[in-house]
């Protein structure tokens, strides 16, 4: 099962390894990863498409909200 | 204008910071240079930046308070990773200041370079490399408020020198935003009343009770809910000090070493109220067997750790003062009687069991448990047991700030020691350091200089940090240290003994090249035991006391107590007791053995 998850995160250093990390070793296949500028000044846009099971995007979900510098989390699942 | 070093040292000024712990280096000179200036902070030289990190641990256990250390660059940062992880895990608030190498050098694999920010982002709850010194005031500003504030943690602040000389006409901020950054509040109302539907319905309640409610200073409002209540109450490791030890519906510690009064109401309650723990693989043994016949109900701040290890049906995520306070008015009285008289029976069998099993175990002069001979057996010139030295630091220091070092002495202290509110008791639980026990009494010193400091130490985990006698001595910071030594790494040693056929592979502190290889039986052959740890405490200007009997111990304690002084008191226990009741691993909490004996 694949999942979208767009992330809107404050533009600071080290954003995309405290993000990447949250994947490794928790059983999600990282398929793509794009980074564009937000539509707030400072922010970034970075959408992940991740493979793995419904129960543990949830609490990757809950983790990536944890994390100080993510602003929003959205998931899509298809 | 002032310097980066002096921005920080004004941050500390401005969030009420009396102490520092720290270590200096190449890389924070300035900020020393600095705190040079600041007779209104108090640096502590310790002897080892992860003691450093262990201190302001402590400091901020005994306190409540943010906890400060200061590291320099390179190495100073990767000593301070056990610290940063032990107060990550038990959540603790920490600002850990480091040095940095200057900007134009890093990456550069300069000298004392390391990725700090890299390196401890995981055992961290957030950190920041400061990259401009126009932003040093408002990174400092928000990580006392994130260390602080929802489920606290540690916070690194990586300095690059040259700003921390770095000049600028700037003031220390009043506020701040973070956007990503929300903390859970109160429950909503709707939650709270389900919960208060499911409590009233129950006919077998029981409260578990963690460290968050010391943390969120729950003690209050839970205290009218108990009492209006009468539900009965177990705790993890770190929840002990909300109620009284000796309140009859207190049953202690669930899990792996737990009570077996604890472990037996998990196993028949039909309500599990978890508030604010983590349902840690310790505390809950294999989790098919985990409170069978419970609905659970979880409140915690940090929605993470709901649902984690085991199936929660009402989960709440909320700040546990508030999230009690609106509760109690929500709850309507039930008649638990019942359920009172079957709590009351499993104590009584557990005393029970414990102690006909100990006294068929002294008769076959099987070797001494955690009770140890039994009273009356005439056996005053036997080494004392854990239990009669920890009643007597329960008599001896009441009241004492109680920290631990890891393993055997730290169950042992879980097991016997009595609390009667929070903040007493410091240990490291979800990492279980060891090491963390003696640098964070002398942290909890420094932050309570009129109460009595009291580490449970073994003679495996006290060599850990030893060194920190200089801090405590030349600090003047004086803390006991009482080392149940049996001469071996004791908990593994138990677990060689249960599980792994009695091979004590590397295990042995008595050990000498002498020694036949694969010695598994000690005795009097054994050579003797080095180091002396009395002469160590009076090298570095401590007392030193040697106890083999529990009359020495309490002769030692009396005199420790009296002098004010820091003192070792190195008592020799039986040097194979183990702590029971033991939960094997694959087990579930209602399948305990005490000494060997199925309960």
């Amino acid at each position: 099962m694949t999942h979208v998850v767009s992330l809107l995160v404050e533009n600071h250093e080290g954003v995309l390894s405290r993000i990447a990390r949250l994947f490794d070793g928790r059983g999600y296949r990282l398929e793509s990863l794009t980074t564009s500028a937000g539509a707030e000044p400072e922010t970034n846009r970075i959408t992940l498409v991740v493979s793995g099971a419904q129960a543990a995007i949830d609490k990757v979900e809950k983790q990536l909200d944890k994390l100080i510098d993510v602003i929003q989390v959205d998931v899509a699942h298809n | 204008m002032r310097s980066g070093a002096e921005m920080i040292v004004e941050a500390l000024r401005r969030e009420g910071v009396d102490t520092v712990f720290g270590y200096p280096g190449g890389a924070v000179i300035p900020i020393f240079n600095a705190l040079y200036d600041a007779p209104d902070i108090r640096v502590v030289l310790n002897r080892h930046e992860q003691a450093a990190v262990h201190a302001a641990d402590g400091y901020a256990r005994a306190t409540g308070k943010v906890g400060v250390c200061l590291a320099t660059s390179g190495p100073g940062a990767t000593n301070t990773v056990t610290g940063l992880a032990t107060a990550r895990f038990d959540s603790i608030p920490l600002v850990c200041v480091t040095g940095q190498v200057a900007r134009a050098l890093i990456g550069n694999d300069a000298f004392q370079e390391a990725d700090t920010v890299g390196i401890t982002q995981p055992v961290t709850k957030h950190n920041y490399l400061v990259t401009k010194r126009s932003s040093l005031g408002s990174i400092m500003k928000q990580s006392f408020h994130l260390a602080a504030s929802g489920r606290p943690g540690p916070i690194v602040v990586d300095v690059p020198k040259d700003l921390q000389m770095e000049l600028l006409d700037d003031e220390y901020p009043d506020r701040f935003a973070i956007r990503g950054y929300k903390p859970a509040e109160r429950p909503p109302l709707e939650e709270l009343l389900l919960l208060a539907g499911e409590i009233s319905r129950a006919r077998k309640p029981l409260f578990f009770l963690g460290g968050g409610m010391v943390i969120a200073g729950a003690r209050e409002p839970f205290e009218k809910i108990f009492e209006a209540t009468g539900i009965p109450v177990v705790t993890s490791l770190m929840g002990m000090g909300i109620v009284d030890s000796a309140h009859p519906l207190n049953l202690g510690m669930i899990g792996m070493h737990g009570s077996i009064a604890a472990n037996k109401a998990l196993t028949a309650c039909d309500l599990l109220v978890g508030l604010g723990v983590r349902f840690d693989d310790r505390a809950t043994g294999e989790v098919s067997r985990f409170a069978p016949k419970a609905r659970i109900a979880h409140i915690d701040i940090d929605p993470t750790s709901i649902g984690r290890n085991v199936k929660v049906d009402l989960p709440l995520v909320g700040d546990l003062r508030l999230a009690l306070e609106d509760l109690a008015p929500l709850l309507e009285p039930a008649d638990l009687t019942a359920w009172a008289g079957e709590v009351e029976s499993y104590r009584q069998y557990g005393l029970e069991f414990m102690a006909d099993t100990d006294k068929r175990a002294a008769a076959a002069n099987v070797n001494f448990n955690a009770a140890g001979p039994a009273a009356g057996s005439g056996a005053a010139s036997l080494p004392p047991s854990p239990r009669e030295i920890l009643d007597a630091v329960n008599e001896i220091f009441p009241d004492a700030v109680i920290s631990t070092e890891v393993g055997q002495n730290q169950m042992w202290a879980a097991q016997f020691l009595k609390f009667s509110r929070p903040r007493r008791w410091l240990t490291s639980g979800g990492l279980g350091a060891m090491g963390y026990g003696f640098p964070a009494a002398l942290g909890a010193k420094a932050g309570m200089p009129d109460d009595t400091v009291v580490v449970i130490a073994g003679d495996g985990s006290f060599q850990m940090n030893i060194q920190e006698l200089a801090t405590c001595v030349q600090e003047n910071l004086p803390v006991i240290v009482v080392i149940l030594n049996n001469g071996y790494l004791g908990m593994v040693r138990q677990w060689q003994e249960l599980f792994f056929e009695r091979r004590y592979s590397s295990t042995c502190l008595q050990y000498h090249a002498g020694c036949p290889k694969g010695c598994s039986r000690p005795g009097e052959h054994c050579p003797p035991y080095s180091p002396d740890f009395a002469g160590i405490a009076r090298a570095y200007g401590a007392l030193g006391f040697s106890a083999g009997t529990l009359s020495e111990f309490r002769d030692a304690a009396v005199s420790a107590r009296d002098s004010r002084r820091t003192a070792v008191i190195d008592c020799r226990i039986a040097r194979e007791a183990n702590v029971w009741p033991i939960v094997a691993p694959g087990k579930g909490n209602d399948q305990m053995l005490y000494e060997g004996v199925p309960v």
